[in-house]
């Protein structure tokens, strides 16, 4: 909040208490006090508490390009899975598992996205590590379709491979 | 409904923020700053008192001021920790104290109904321009709409709605 001082009579310096002629800046304030009010030196506390605002600011500042790179790569990575972009959708997702990698949205889509691109050790990988974990139930029915399906299709071959 | 002033307490560094945002442009136009506090259990939380601006563009300057500060600072300290903490759900402890610290800056970006008046003031009872008296009254009335909307958390939407906006505007921009 801030707020202007109303001058009342009688001229008084408000400052240091010495009567006055005229009233300097807006406020009942001598001429000798008049500069140091102007120049008001920021409190010791508040310039500690300023500066650790700043620690605090360059901190978030430094950690922002990684951030922001992983949030671009994830749009970019939904964006081609939207377009049926499989190999484009598993790189970008890649970049967000990376960055993240305790993300269960981010390895989920990465592991789908590999299965859909025919990439099954990665799309294995990733499911592998999001066992026991808690997520959506549309994206824990997406990843199990996919589980079932990639060991159906391994099954097949397997199986393929043994007869004569 | 939790009294403002354990909201203060818990969000201070926005106060503090805010004042300090008063105090500067109060010192770039070298105005007589007779009493300032930049925090205290109470209502107002906060406070300048100055002398009169020498012009409209100042008093301006000086009420929006924190609004303009507490919003950049706010979304720039909290939109880094907003992307792992929202969007993936994979935020460290830092990430955490990044988010508190940058909600409650940008949540005290509103001008107060304190800041209102000394804008009222200003420029009506000033030697404002009829064009700077006209713009003075939908932005006092916004600024008491906003007063009035803190009541129902719009200041702190206002602040998570912030640390939030700002990073996806980036994504969609860049992705």
């Amino acid at each position: 909040m801030e707020s202007q001082l109303e001058v009342n009579s009688p001229p008084q310096c408000v400052y240091c208490g010495q009567p006055i002629d005229a009233v300097a800046g807006g406020l009942p304030v001598c001429a000798a006090c008049l500069p140091a009010l102007t120049h008001r030196p920021l409190p010791r506390w508040i310039q500690i508490a300023a500066a650790i605002i700043g620690i605090v600011l360059l901190l978030a500042l430094l950690q922002f390009p990684s951030s922001l790179t992983a949030g671009i790569a994830f749009e970019r990575g939904r964006r081609a899975e939207a377009a049926r972009d499989y190999k484009l959708a598993e790189q970008q997702y890649a970049i967000v598992a990376d960055r993240f990698p305790s993300s269960t949205l981010a390895i989920a889509r990465l592991g789908i996205a590999s299965y859909h691109a025919g990439d099954f050790l990665t799309a294995m990988k990733s499911f592998a590590t999001l066992e026991g974990r808690e997520t959506s139930e549309s994206l824990a029915s997406e990843v199990n379709v996919a589980i079932d399906d990639m060991k159906r299709r391994l099954g097949e071959s397997i199986n393929g491979g043994q007869q004569p | 409904m939790i009294p403002g002033f354990l909201i203060a307490i818990v969000t201070f560094p926005g106060v503090i923020v805010h004042e300090l945002g008063h105090f500067v442009f109060c010192r770039l136009f070298k105005l007589p700053i007779l009493d300032v506090c930049f925090f205290r259990v109470g209502n107002p939380a906060g406070y300048v008192i100055h002398g009169a601006p020498k012009n409209t563009a100042q008093q301006m300057l000086i009420t929006f001021g924190p609004f303009i500060v507490n919003t950049v600072l706010g979304a720039l300290i909290a939109a880094p920790a907003a992307i792992p903490v929202i969007q993936f759900e994979a935020g460290r402890p830092l990430d955490y104290l990044l988010i508190w610290l940058g909600v409650s800056i940008a949540m005290h970006a509103f001008p107060s109904t304190g800041d209102a008046k000394s804008l009222w003031q200003g420029v009506w009872h000033g030697e404002a321009s009829f064009a700077a008296k006209l713009l003075a009254v939908p932005l006092v009335g916004i600024i008491n709409a906003g007063a009035l909307g803190s009541m129902a958390w719009l200041d702190l939407l206002y602040g998570i709605g912030m640390a939030m906006l700002f990073p996806k505007l980036l994504i969609s921009l860049f992705a």
